[in-house]
């Protein structure tokens, strides 16, 4: 059984203050950490080598301003993730909560089948997102080269640069944001809203990144997310979902920038086929749900 | 001086009661909750907390009060755009010179809206300090009763509050501007300028904070507009550090959590001018740009600029004055105003206790 001897348990403080203040507070530190440190990046890769100067138009200005700063930048979101993120949410769980971390964060294995479904549920989810990001993109009329453009960050042109990406987009983001909204937040929410818990953490997970545009989509991802944990009691499929879905873009962009046809083309993802990949990931859901009938009667 | 007043119990009944003798209740219907020093954790609990028992009534009371001003404000701005594009288009095409319709809108905008809004935001805040100092002191207050406090002189305090507060700082402020222009180029008259002029803002930082409790009093305590400002100046005394280190994390904590909330909803307010913004870059990457294009883009923004300022002012009014007076009763037990014999910073180790009422 976890000993809950923290400092805010303690103290008998609300537990959704605790998950909230925790949000807030590692919200705050991420996001005015990641702008400093890709301050200084995007700073120092100016001072080691001179930025493009001679551009034809002002596409042409923002393409090379994106490609000069692709790298800095990567650099500073896989650092202030570790740093700014992982690590406090760590802090908080041992000094708020319990010495016992693992347990509490929920860092333990899972079945294969399970692995298996939840790869299977975010790999089916995928074209509802592209999808919607489609949509929006055409409502608002958002030229291509933007989009290209504002794209770069996650585009890679060579096979190395696709393997460094997958660190920074897919591994990365899989690690630390889940255990801060699943192992963390929704962990925390759950001890008293129970299976609201997903709910609450889905929407604030979409809310998170500060993406409009991506809100339906993120928080659809998040509530597959949550979900998984709270119906498996272990990270492990959330993750395994996140790291599928952050893979997959990685995957579409880099087949797009060379030429080949990806899955993240807005364009050929029909209706018809997020008519049947959304239930059927729903499906797989479900399937998990089931297996996981063991994992939820033993203790949290 | 009756906030002086030795005994949790008498504050109670002055201040919880009506202190008209309306509405008086007697110590037995009194539910005590803890009033101690509060640690950092504490506070946020705390706010979290009456955040959660008063949601219900302060939506109501802001859904009454701040929201037909903030349409209001949002009509305001919507036309003050529209016609500040539509003046541009018309000096563009060569059909005018000036922003001739622009006087009379902004005329209308700060004339009309802006002091609908002030009065509505500052009666809103006022009616949720009123309802979190009942929470506090364990007496749940309903919305038309707070409503019914606030409604005349404690609306009327407030106000003269805060253009006193707005007086001051301008006076802080424009001393060393004036200072400034009078230098005349000179280098060294423009650097003595420049340290006053910083120092009039770390002056400015040290009065805001002192006074950062003055409509809190006036809510809770009934203090005339001297009083409140000279009670917020003693209450805040030598924990001034405290209270700034607080209250600037309590700002950017809320100023964070609302926008979270504020900016996909900011995106239906901003929807038309996103399109016509994507619409001249377009035209502008194609090498074709429109020149009406910057014209209708300023036209559009009225809309989001008026719900973005709303969304952000409903949602401090909801929080801002929770935390405000949660600090403020924390610095009241601080300062022993509710008859604590000792001071416990540690409350993380032990179970809070309920204060007697004597």
């Amino acid at each position: 059984m976890e000993r809950y001897n923290g400092t805010w348990e303690k103290s008998g403080r609300s537990l959704s203050a605790a998950a909230l203040a925790g949000l807030l507070g590692i919200g705050i530190i991420y996001f005015y950490g990641q702008s400093f440190l890709a301050i200084i990046a995007v700073f120092s890769t100016r001072a080691l080598r001179d930025p493009p100067n001679e551009a034809n138009s002002m596409l042409e200005v923002l393409a090379r301003s994106a490609e000069f700063t692709k790298t800095p930048l990567r650099i500073s979101l896989t650092i202030s993730q570790f740093l700014l993120m992982l690590l406090p949410t760590l802090w908080l769980v041992k000094h708020w909560h319990t010495p016992d971390v693992r347990s509490y964060l929920r860092l333990r294995s899972c079945p294969l089948a399970q692995v298996a479904l939840a790869f299977a549920a975010a790999v089916l989810f995928f074209p509802f997102n592209v999808y919607i990001s489609g949509l929006l993109t055409e409502m608002l009329n958002i030229p291509t080269e933007f989009v290209t453009i504002g794209q770069q960050i996650f585009t890679a042109s060579t096979g190395g640069e696709f393997i460094f990406l997958i660190f920074v987009v897919a591994v990365t983001p899989a690690m630390c944001e889940e255990v801060l909204f699943r192992g963390y937040a929704q962990r925390t929410f759950e001890r008293v809203l129970g299976w609201k818990s997903v709910l609450v953490v889905g929407i604030l997970f979409g809310l998170y990144h500060m993406q409009p545009l991506g809100l339906f989509s993120l928080s659809g991802l998040g509530l597959i997310f949550g979900f998984l944990f709270f119906a498996s009691r272990s990270i492990l499929p959330g993750m395994v979902a996140h790291f599928t879905n952050n893979f997959l873009v990685v995957l579409s962009l880099y087949l797009s920038a060379n030429g080949q046809a990806g899955p993240m083309e807005a364009g050929q993802v029909s209706p018809a086929l997020v008519g049947i990949s959304l239930p059927c990931s729903g499906a797989a859901m479900y399937i998990f749900y089931r297996l996981s009938e063991q994992a939820r009667l033993s203790p949290a | 001086m009756f906030w002086r007043a030795g005994s949790f119990g008498n504050f109670m009944l002055r201040n919880w009661s009506g202190g008209d003798g309306h509405n008086r209740i007697s110590p037995e219907e009194i539910v005590m909750l803890p009033i101690e020093p509060m640690r950092l954790g504490d506070l946020f609990d705390r706010t979290f907390r009456i955040t959660g028992r008063t949601a219900a009534r302060s939506a109501l009371i802001i859904l009454m009060l701040l929201v037909p001003a903030c349409l209001l404000l949002v009509a305001g701005m919507s036309e003050f755009y529209a016609t500040l594009g539509e003046d541009l288009e018309s000096i563009a095409s060569g059909q005018a010179s000036t922003l001739e319709d622009i006087p009379s809108v902004l005329l209308g905008l700060l004339g009309l809206c802006l002091p609908a809004v002030f009065l509505a935001d500052l009666a809103a805040e006022l009616c949720v300090t009123t309802f979190t100092g009942a929470e506090m002191t364990g007496t749940p207050m309903a919305w038309q009763q707070a409503l019914g406090r606030i409604a005349g002189i404690r609306l009327a305090r407030a106000a003269g509050v805060v253009v006193l507060q707005v007086l001051a700082a301008g006076a802080v402020i424009v001393a060393p501007l004036f200072f400034l222009s009078l230098s005349g180029g000179d280098v060294g008259l423009m650097l003595v300028g420049t340290v006053i002029l910083l120092s009039a803002f770390i002056a400015l930082i040290f009065l805001i904070i002192r006074w950062a409790f003055a409509l809190t009093i006036i809510a809770c305590e009934d203090a005339g507009v001297t009083d409140s400002l000279r009670r917020s100046w003693s209450l805040v005394g030598r924990s001034w550090w405290r209270v700034f280190g607080i209250l600037l994390l309590f700002n950017i904590l809320a100023s964070f959590a609302i926008s979270l909330l504020t900016t996909p909803i900011s995106l239906v307010g901003f929807w038309s001018f996103y399109k016509e913004y994507f619409a001249m870059l377009g035209s502008a990457a194609s090498g074709r740009p429109d020149p009406k294009a910057m014209a209708e883009l300023i036209s559009s923004m009225g809309t989001g600029v008026g719900v973005s300022i709303s969304l952000s002012m409903l949602l401090f009014a909801f929080i801002r004055p929770v935390y405000t007076t949660v600090l403020y009763f924390d610095l009241r037990a601080r300062n022993q105003e509710f008859g604590q014999t000792t001071e416990t910073p540690d409350v993380g180790d032990k179970p809070i206790e309920f204060i007697e009422l004597t």
